[in-house]
């Protein structure tokens, strides 16, 4: 089946084609529903990790530690009066008896251990007060400087204290999760003394705190980008249906594509949360091109099923092999080691794909209608004279448009040398968001709000206990301490030092491990004998072959994280001469190991775009001479997003690191059109400048609308207060900006100097039989006269096409077409 | 610590089987969960036990441990507390090291430890009966027979575990949640044939289960219609975790002189 006969199917089965629309849309909204949140950070971990199963054994070893937490800290003038813990205690209370929270750590929750040498003491601090108030309140010095109480459980000045509720394992997602938190809310403040404030801050906070962030701005985003593409349409074409028929087929094939993610099991993620506008913002682009089209057939008159029916010959295969390099570029993404991103890809290719297929049902009764109606030609904005003078200007300047391509180029890789991979847990949020705030009081006064393990056994297979292996580890702990990012350390050693000096020590150099080595086992027993109320069973296996050391640390970032994990590697293997194996647990860890591979995700996903796409465009263009001209136009706006990046100081990151292998694929198809345009052109008379002038004038218009619909939709994503949904739209905005400026500039100036004079190969789409440009009075005059000469050849016919099918041209031509 | 509590509970409290029908071994229908809960806890009461066992612990991810104890038990003189002391057995460090539990009535339970490395029987102040025992699942509280007029007990109708026929019964604390434990509630699965129970659920005070600990090998301990059960496993539903204790030379008939419970002989082996 050829395109026109197709194209002819489809319109007279139009109306069948609306009613699978309807259908389409029926049960992508049954799939809807089905669709899942999923904000949590997991999906920043590398896929098929091989260490995963020996961190996920000893995460499960240590009890997990360092997973979901709430935290609350509290603020006041003395945390550790008897109100105070009181307060707490009652806080603690309330907590514990929540759903899903399995264990609660405060100040009045851990025993405090203490001793005279006679006796050791295991009470709780309120207990303590209850008990012996003399002691109560003498006491408190020794508190604050308690190695396992000191930042852990209360700020060195005694005036923050944290209450830490670990939520179950398997107890996930945002939705699942948001009345626990804010029912832990509520009970914190509702026990708190007067006097005190609190701050919310921890891992399950700010996964919800990200969610409502991604989720609320995205929908106001997906809001004000309709509007303003609504607004670019009607700039565009100047009619309600140039607005409302791309709009409604990008709506569907949201919905659609929305559906499928419900029926697919696709999340949706940080990631995933901007395919609706993305597909609004591409599918107005693509569609813009249906509309334009639409308007240049109207124009050359006949029945309205015929319109219809030209319209689509003209513009599926263009539009088919746009949708595949777009789809392509996406499903490039399919390469990284990140769900984040391979869903992100999935999800927009099947999204691509939607709008063509939306397009094709749609389209011919849309079409025919509006073509039936009082559709007149568009009125929306002109630019055939700012097109003829930069075509002027092209022809006039082209070795300085090379140039600044050049220098473009050599800018981008300057900064990719510049360009830092780095993923910070809450940087992504404004500096004055509450769990921002939460969280430098927890740094400034406490562990700071993230918690990682590093697990450490000895090399040779014994246990750790020994006094060799316990000297290793203090050594580990205390370089561990001294490490940038890093606010408080913890681990067995510190609970043996206590209980030593609680039972047998004295003195100020007491706090150390006893030296008869037997000691050591039996202390162990009895610590393990108060089992649940302190973290023993989190530091050290019952087996005693595995330790781990605690670390409170500052939101140091995925990088800081990796040079942290080396220096210590270093440091194990010089200092400790190897004597020790060392791992780190923790989903800041976990997250640091996906984001590690980013970068080699980055390359493999640009590489397989280019591959891909220019791979489709050198088969539609059938010329390798066409195809090496559009790569130059379209790596040049990804040098200078990288140049953006390095200069610019935006991080390469799971979010900016997919929006150029993407932004490439979207960005080819102007280059296409115009290359193609150009080359029909060029068969004309063989002259490549006149060719390229030609080509911009007739593609330019639809070149500039795209760009700017993409630049447009792109600048919505800076309404989300994310900080890398700002960075992508930076990013998107520059990339696309800058491509539509190359294919309006560069692109032409390539063309005009290296393009082919005649057809290079088969013509497999386009037919120059019937291009009836009188250029011979352009060609013989000086180039500043050529665009007055095509304008004057244009004159009334605004809108008239030299871009047609072969088919198409073989056919009886209707209205006011020229010859 | 209290390990003949655990398979022959320790009580002065000795509550008569109330109701109008006798205890439910040979499955006939209990009058009430109190009655049968109270039969229970007497067909395992006994004034003074001593005997050896292996405890078992077992992680999520497979690592175990075995630590071997001598234990014994007996009443208080004043017919209320419990005097219980443990002494591990196992080869290695950690010989020796012995825990004396006093519980008197109106005070919290005084426990005493002997670790050989220090010479010299300390006094831990602040212990909890809902502490972990020598570092297994179980909890002290669990090898003391509770008080069941602490408890609203509701007798939930029959069940089977496994093959054993079983009355099931609920005891939910009075005050919300058991002192010492934290418990919010237990289940109880008390065989037919014996009485004993077959299994214990344990449930946190927001009502999640916790611990389910499973009774096996139940045997007669002297006359009087009393049973020991000489293997009880504690599974920790959150972590994992799971203990056995495996009771082994149980001794119900003899005599335990009082004095033998003090701190000072935590350090000698005259038992």
């Amino acid at each position: 089946m050829t395109v026109d006969r197709f194209a002819g199917f489809i319109v007279r089965h139009r109306s069948a084609g609306v009613l699978a629309a309807v259908c389409v849309a029926v049960v992508s909204i049954a799939g809807a529903p089905r669709l899942r949140f999923d904000f949590s950070f997991r999906p920043f971990f590398l896929s098929e990790d091989v260490e995963a199963p020996i961190l996920a054994s000893l995460a499960e070893e240590f009890r997990n530690p360092a997973g979901a937490s709430l935290v609350a800290v509290l603020h006041g003038e003395d945390v550790l009066s008897p109100v105070s813990l009181a307060a707490i205690e009652a806080t603690s209370r309330a907590v514990e008896a929540l759903p899903h929270v399995e264990r609660v750590v405060s100040a009045a929750t851990v025993p405090y251990l203490r001793g005279d040498g006679r006796s050791i003491g295991m009470e709780t601090l309120p207990r303590i007060g209850a008990t012996d108030a003399a002691l109560a309140l003498s006491g408190r010095p020794a508190v604050v400087d308690n190695p396992l109480w000191r930042r852990r459980l209360v700020s060195p000045d005694g005036t923050a204290t944290p209450v830490v509720a670990t939520l179950e394992r398997g107890f996930e997602g945002v939705l699942e999760r948001r009345e626990v938190i804010a029912a832990f809310r509520r009970a914190v403040e509702d026990h708190l003394p007067r006097g005190f404030r609190a701050e919310f801050a921890g891992y399950a906070i700010a996964e919800s705190a990200y969610a409502q962030s991604a989720l609320g701005g995205m929908a106001m985003a997906q809001g004000v980008a309709t509007l303003v593409m609504a607004g670019v349409l009607y700039l565009c074409f100047g009619t309600l249906a140039g607005v409302l028929v791309p709009l409604t087929v990008v709506s569907l094939a949201t919905l659609a594509t929305v559906g499928m993610m419900g029926f697919a099991g696709l999340p949706l993620t940080f990631t995933t949360v901007s395919v609706p506008l993305l597909i609004v913002v591409i599918g107005v682009a693509e569609t813009s091109f249906f509309m334009a089209c639409f308007y240049e057939e109207h124009a050359r008159g006949g029945p309205a099923t015929e319109v219809a029916r030209r319209v689509i010959a003209r513009m599926l295969i263009p539009s088919a092999v746009a949708a595949v390099t777009t789809a392509a570029a996406f499903l490039s993404l399919w390469t990284g080691h990140i769900s984040l991103t391979r869903d992100f890809g999935t999800a927009m290719a099947t999204g691509e794909l939607a709008t063509v297929a939306v397009t094709l049902l749609i389209l011919p009764a849309a079409l025919t209608r509006v073509a039936a109606g009082a559709a007149a030609a568009p009125h929306g904005i002109s630019l055939e004279r700012p097109l003829a003078a930069l075509g002027d200007f092209v022809l006039r300047r082209s070795t300085a448009i090379l140039a600044c391509g050049a220098a473009v180029m050599l800018v981008g890789i300057l900064g990719i040398s510049r360009i830092r991979v780095e993923q910070y847990a809450t940087r992504e949020l404004p500096a004055a968001h509450p769990l921002r705030t939460a969280q430098a009081a927890a740094e400034r006064d406490l562990m700071g709000a993230f918690e990682l393990r590093v697990a450490t056994r000895s090399h040779d297979g014994g246990r750790i206990t020994t006094p060799a292996g316990l000297e290793m580890l203090g050594r580990l702990q205390e370089f561990l301490a001294r490490q940038a990012g890093v606010i408080k350390t913890w681990s067995v050693v510190d609970y043996l030092e206590e209980v030593h000096f609680a039972l047998a020590a004295s003195g100020p150099q007491a706090r150390r491990l006893p030296d008869e080595p037997a000691l050591i086992p039996q202390y162990l027993l009895l610590l393990r004998s108060i089992g649940q109320r302190v973290d023993v069973p989190e530091l050290l296996d019952p087996s005693d072959h595995w330790a781990s050391i605690g670390l409170g640390i500052a939101d140091i970032g995925a990088g800081g994280l990796e040079r942290l994990w080396l220096r210590t590697r270093s440091f194990v293997d010089e200092a400790l001469g190897g004597g020790l194996d060392v791992f780190m647990l923790g989903d800041y860890w976990l997250v640091t190991r996906g984001i590690a591979s980013v970068t080699r995700d980055f390359v493999r996903s640009i590489a397989a775009s280019l591959l891909v796409v220019f791979l489709v465009v050198a088969v539609f263009l059938g010329s390798w001479r066409l195809t090496l001209l559009s790569i130059v136009p379209n790596v040049i706006p990804m040098m200078a997003a990288l140049a953006l990046m390095g200069f610019g100081g935006i991080h390469l990151r799971v979010g900016t690191a997919i929006m150029l292998p993407v932004s490439l694929g979207i960005a080819v198809d102007a280059t296409v059109h115009y290359l193609a345009r150009a080359r029909e052109e060029a068969r004309l008379d063989g002259a490549r400048d006149l060719a390229a002038v030609r080509a911009l004038t007739g593609a330019g218009r639809g070149i500039a609308f795209s760009g700017a619909a993409l630049v447009a939709g792109f600048a919505c994503l800076m309404l989300p207060d994310l900080r890398v949904f700002r960075d992508v739209s930076l990013l998107g905005m520059t990339t696309l900006g800058t491509a539509a400026a190359a294919d309006l500039v560069l692109t032409p100036a390539l063309f005009a100097r290296f393009g082919p004079t005649r057809a290079q190969g088969p013509a497999l789409f386009l037919s120059p039989s019937d291009v009836s440009w009188n250029v011979s009075k352009a060609r013989s005059g000086a180039p500043q006269r050529l665009a007055a000469a095509i304008h004057d050849e244009r004159g009334s016919s605004r809108g008239s096409t030299r871009w047609r099918t072969a088919e198409s041209a073989r056919r009886p031509q209707f209205g006011n077409r020229r010859t | 610590m209290s390990f003949a509590l655990l398979i022959a509970s320790v009580s002065a409290s000795a509550p008569s089987v109330a109701g109008g029908e006798q205890h439910p071994a040979g499955g006939r229908a209990p009058a009430d969960g109190v009655s049968l809960w109270s039969h229970n806890l007497a067909v395992q009461r006994l004034e003074a036990v001593r005997g050896t066992a292996v405890l078992r612990t077992q992680t999520a991810s497979g690592e175990s441990t075995r630590l071997d104890v001598r234990f014994m038990a007996k009443l208080g003189g004043d017919g209320w507390g419990r005097l219980l002391v443990d002494r591990v057995e196992s080869e290695g460090p950690l010989y020796g090291s012995s825990f004396l539990t006093l519980e008197r009535r109106g005070v919290p339970p005084s426990l005493w430890v002997y670790l050989p490395g220090l010479g010299a029987p300390r006094r831990v102040t602040g212990s909890s009966l809902g502490d972990a025992y020598l570092g297994t699942e179980f909890a002290y509280a669990e090898f003391l027979q509770p008080r069941v007029e602490d408890f609203d007990v509701r007798l939930l109708g029959e069940d089977k575990v496994g093959d054993t026929s079983c009355w099931k019964i609920e005891a939910l604390p009075k005050g919300g949640r058991e002192q010492g434990t934290g418990y919010g509630k237990r289940e109880l699965w008390i065989r037919q044939d014996n009485a004993v129970e077959r299994r214990v659920l344990y449930y946190d005070p927001a009502g999640r289960p916790l611990k389910v600990m499973d009774v096996y090998k139940v045997v007669a301990a002297g006359g009087d219609s009393k049973w020991i059960a000489l293997k009880r496993r504690m599974r920790n539903l959150r972590t994992g975790q799971m203990s056995v204790a495996s009771f082994r030379a149980i001794q119900t008939d003899v005599e335990i002189d009082g004095a033998a419970f003090g701190p000072q002989h935590l350090s000698d082996r005259l038992w």
